[in-house]
């Protein structure tokens, strides 16, 4: 017996008119995707025009250019000289011969994303109890926090480098107010996210014992989310090392100063140097931070 | 009645001392840990602060000019350069989506590689993620700037400084999302007969590009405000046009642009969270 | 000595508590029943002050408590403690900090934040705990509780409030029945001992007719029965709950086999109730 045999008239029926319904909707999933490829071609095809990509005088020796630039980074190291002294070719030293001037200008940066991270930290954390909706009921003060919250998180922080540098002078203190500020508005958003997400039941336990409303955040709010605000807290202490480090460049102090100062000496092979630093320095405060974060977890109430 | 108010509180700490001591005769270190905890947080703060050569008197020094600077952003002003300066905030645009589109391009086979349940080789997932692990933490400004060197002013060296910046970051994302594929929606494929690109295909896609689709778009917000950050090192855009602004001090054009900036970068973060919502 | 007048509470267009109207003398132990959304929790939180009243009063020994704001307003919700059906403790802090935070409300804003308790009131807190059979958990966080240990720090929390009157909204409605007599005996002790009056949410009216001296019904927002225990017949008891009973077959057997909710309710026998 064959399998056709199996359905009736009405089966077939059926069938017919499911799969009419299926070709239609598969016609308009079609549709909708191609939809969202023409956009997204659109849109690519704008951001080529406007960059002004298609006019770059990149033009010909590509290949050379990119092998001359390669040879010129990478440090022309001699094996026997490998350890000696700063003043012979093709030595370690020689490639990081400015090896303790840099290590202050870490220092710097170290000490930029500590304060920026603390003072930023405390900030956030203060604004963010007014900023979450079911802690502060007084709506015109928190739309006006939050909105400024959002604008200290969107203006670039080189450029406010730059304004800082204006006032303050080239150098560190410019670093560390920009961090001071991109830190306040990232993470007074993550910290009043989390708050917003917080248990309601501690908080009315503490008002119903007649604490007030300091006290209620103390005792309601911190102990139930200090393994997240930690969490994010020590985040951000990494992600504003690299953007003390990138700071510098603009001459808000650290590193970064040194890095640019490469770079117009045209020592390719110094910025990699300095690179390497940087990344070491960013590694070494990952795994530090990682430790910090396990044991602050498991140890605070 | 209420015996406990009625005694002593000499009686009543000798009573609670007898039953639990420890609630009445804190531990020395237990008593010391909070303070030597704040004490050595203010200390290392201090001590930074010197290092910085930041005082009282740099900041309210400062302050008072820095209070000219905003007193002179008032009122915003175009500068009568209304085409120009839309132009550089379109060129900045134009310069994050084509950054993070050859970021996602860089990150997706290093994501593949980098994920344990696709690549059984232990040594690549090892190497792939470590790599991305150590080049996660350059910022893009710092890429440009080599890269400015590299290839001279102009938007290349933008664009590839963003998606530098973003290839290690995502494909780190790209990896998680693959490794965190719920198992037993591979495996009833697999039990079906499908080929091995056809679990992938019906297995893993439909459950990992919603995630690293909603993770392109977050990192295509991020990229709105780092393009404008390359511009200021000689990548065109809105960034090389406050910089200047700034070194001349036309600070009313100034808060113009940046009062654009945010309203505009407001926009298109509200427009991609509503994607990303519907995304997941 | 508590009187309510006329109170009433709206979240939004729901009416929780509609024109109530009760007196309570010093030391009496009164149980509210009534369906879940019946109004008693929030009756509840409107005394102790946790809700404002858009309208009615509620006066404590001849004082208008519900014009109170401010330090006065704390100092009412240190007077009328109340304990909760989900404990509200603080799950990361150990059971003698969550003692402790009961006398918030009278010491110096600051020592508090910075989590110091002088050792007369960590004392006093240990107390407490001890009366409760709790001293032994004073340094386990309250999370690793079981529900039963967790009401008891709750009523020890409420206990160094020094009240004057104790709230407990559905205080045993989490727990298991071994718990509850635990915790319910807990309560019936203060309110002998320290004749402290007692205003208590029940669920159960098993429980109720055990416990307390007199019982108030609340349906839809309305208190529909206030009463000495003697006087909560079968009837009264369809009311709160909204069943319309048939007075001739409230007591026939087969009407009870009608109405399987109300079985356990109504097949209490009545000489389990506390002769006082």
């Amino acid at each position: 017996m064959s399998v056709s045999a199996l359905f009736d008239a009405e089966d077939r029926r059926r069938a017919a008119v499911f799969e009419q319904d299926w070709r239609k909707r598969r016609l308009a999933h079609r549709l909708q995707n191609l939809g969202w490829l023409l956009l997204v071609s659109a849109l690519l095809a704008v951001s080529l025009e406007l960059s002004e990509l298609r006019n770059s005088s990149v033009g010909l020796g590509w290949g050379e250019r990119v092998a001359t630039f390669v040879d010129r980074m990478t440090p022309h190291l001699r094996a026997d000289a490998l350890f000696a002294s700063r003043n012979t070719d093709g030595s370690l030293a020689s490639w990081f011969y400015d090896l303790p001037l840099w290590l202050v200008a870490i220092r710097e940066t170290v000490a930029m994303a500590i304060v920026g991270t603390l003072v930023g930290g405390v900030f956030a954390l203060s604004l963010s109890f007014l900023a979450a909706s079911n802690l502060n009921a007084n709506r015109p003060l928190r739309v006006l926090i939050r909105r400024s919250l959002d604008a200290a998180r969107t203006i670039p922080d080189v450029i406010l480098a730059l304004i800082f540098a204006s006032a303050f002078s080239l150098g560190p203190v410019a670093g560390v107010l920009t961090l001071i500020v991109s830190t306040t508005g990232s993470l007074g958003k993550l910290f009043s996210e989390c708050m917003e997400n917080a248990r309601i039941r501690e908080v009315e336990a503490i008002a119903a014992t007649g604490g007030n409303w300091l006290l209620q955040m103390r005792f309601g709010v911190i102990p139930q989310l200090l393994p997240q605000l930690v969490s994010y807290w020590l985040l951000r202490l990494e992600l504003n090392l690299s953007a003390a480090a990138a700071l510098g460049i603009v001459g808000a102090g650290g590193i970064g100063v040194e890095l640019q100062r490469a770079i117009s000496f045209t020592e390719f092979d110094t910025y990699l140097a300095i690179l390497l630093l940087i990344i070491a320095c960013i590694t070494v405060i990952d795994l530090v931070s990682e430790r910090l974060r396990h044991r602050l977890i498991g140890a605070m109430a | 009645m209420n015996d406990t108010v009625a005694l002593s509180p000499a009686d009543m700490i000798a009573r609670a001392r007898a039953r639990v001591p420890r609630a009445i005769d804190i531990p020395l270190r237990e008593r010391l840990q909070p303070w030597a905890i704040a004490t050595a947080t203010f200390a290392l703060f201090i001590a930074c602060c010197i290092d910085l050569d930041l005082g009282p008197d740099v900041l309210a020094n400062g302050i008072g000019k820095l209070g000219g600077i905003l007193a002179a952003m008032w009122p915003p002003s175009a500068g009568g350069q209304w085409s120009r300066l839309l132009l550089a905030i379109a060129q900045t645009l134009g310069l994050a989506v084509l950054g993070t589109l050859l970021g996602i391009l860089g990150a997706l086979p290093l994501g593949l590689m980098g994920a344990r349940n696709l690549v059984s080789n232990a040594a690549i997932h090892f190497i792939v993620r470590r790599m991305m692990d150590v080049f996660r933490g350059i910022p893009a400004l710092v890429w440009a700037l080599i890269l400015v060197a590299a290839c001279g002013l102009g938007p290349l060296p933008g664009v590839l400084a963003l998606a530098f910046a973003d290839i290690p970051r995502l494909g780190k994302l790209f990896a998680e999302a693959i490794e965190s594929v719920d198992r037993r929606q591979r495996e009833s494929l697999q039990a079906t007969g499908a080929s091995g690109s056809l679990v992938i295909r019906f297995g893993m896609l439909p459950q990992v590009l919603p995630v690293c689709l909603s993770q392109c778009l977050y990192y295509l917000e991020q990229n709105f405000r780092a393009a404008a950050v390359v511009g200021v090192v000689g990548a065109g855009g809105i960034g090389f046009e406050l910089n200047e602004r700034i070194r001349i001090f036309a600070f009313d054009e100034v808060a113009l642009i940046t009062i654009l900036y945010i309203v505009i970068v407001g926009l298109l973060d509200e427009v991609s969270q509503r994607l990303r919502a519907r995304l997941i | 000595m508590l009187e309510v007048n006329g109170l009433v509470c709206r979240f939004g267009d729901v009416v929780a508590v509609d024109n109530a109207r009760l007196s309570i003398a010093g030391g009496e132990m009164v149980g509210v029943i009534g369906r879940s959304g019946s109004g008693k929790s929030s009756l509840l939180r409107l005394i102790n002050r946790l809700y404002t009243p858009q309208a009615g009063s509620i006066h404590w020994q001849g004082a208008c408590v519900s014009a109170y704001t401010g330090r006065d307003l704390r100092n009412w919700r240190r007077r009328a403690a109340i304990i909760f059906q989900d404990y509200n403790l603080i799950p990361r802090l150990d059971v003698l900090t969550n003692v402790l935070l009961g006398t918030l409300a009278t010491r110096p804003v600051l020592p508090s934040l910075a989590n110091y308790f002088t050792p007369e009131l960590r004392a006093r807190a240990v107390i407490e705990l001890d009366r409760l059979g709790m001293a032994e958990a004073a340094f386990k966080r309250t999370q690793y509780l079981s529900g039963g240990q967790q009401q008891r720090v709750a009523i020890a929390r409420a206990m160094v409030q020094d009240p004057e009157i104790l709230l407990a909204d559905e205080p045993v409605a989490s727990l298991d029945p071994v718990n509850s007599e635990i915790v319910m005996q807990s309560i019936l002790d203060i309110n002998r001992s320290r004749g402290l009056t007692v205003l208590i949410n029940l669920h159960s009216i098993d429980i109720a007719r055990r416990y307390c001296q007199r019982i108030i019904g609340m349906n839809q927002g309305r208190i529909v029965f206030d009463g000495p225990v003697s006087s909560l017949t079968d009837r009264a008891v369809a009311a709160i709950y909204g069943v319309t009973v048939d007075p001739e077959d409230a007591s026939s057997p087969e009407r009870r086999e009608a109405l399987p909710i109300m079985e356990p309710l109504l097949a209490t026998p009545a000489q389990k109730v506390v002769a006082r």
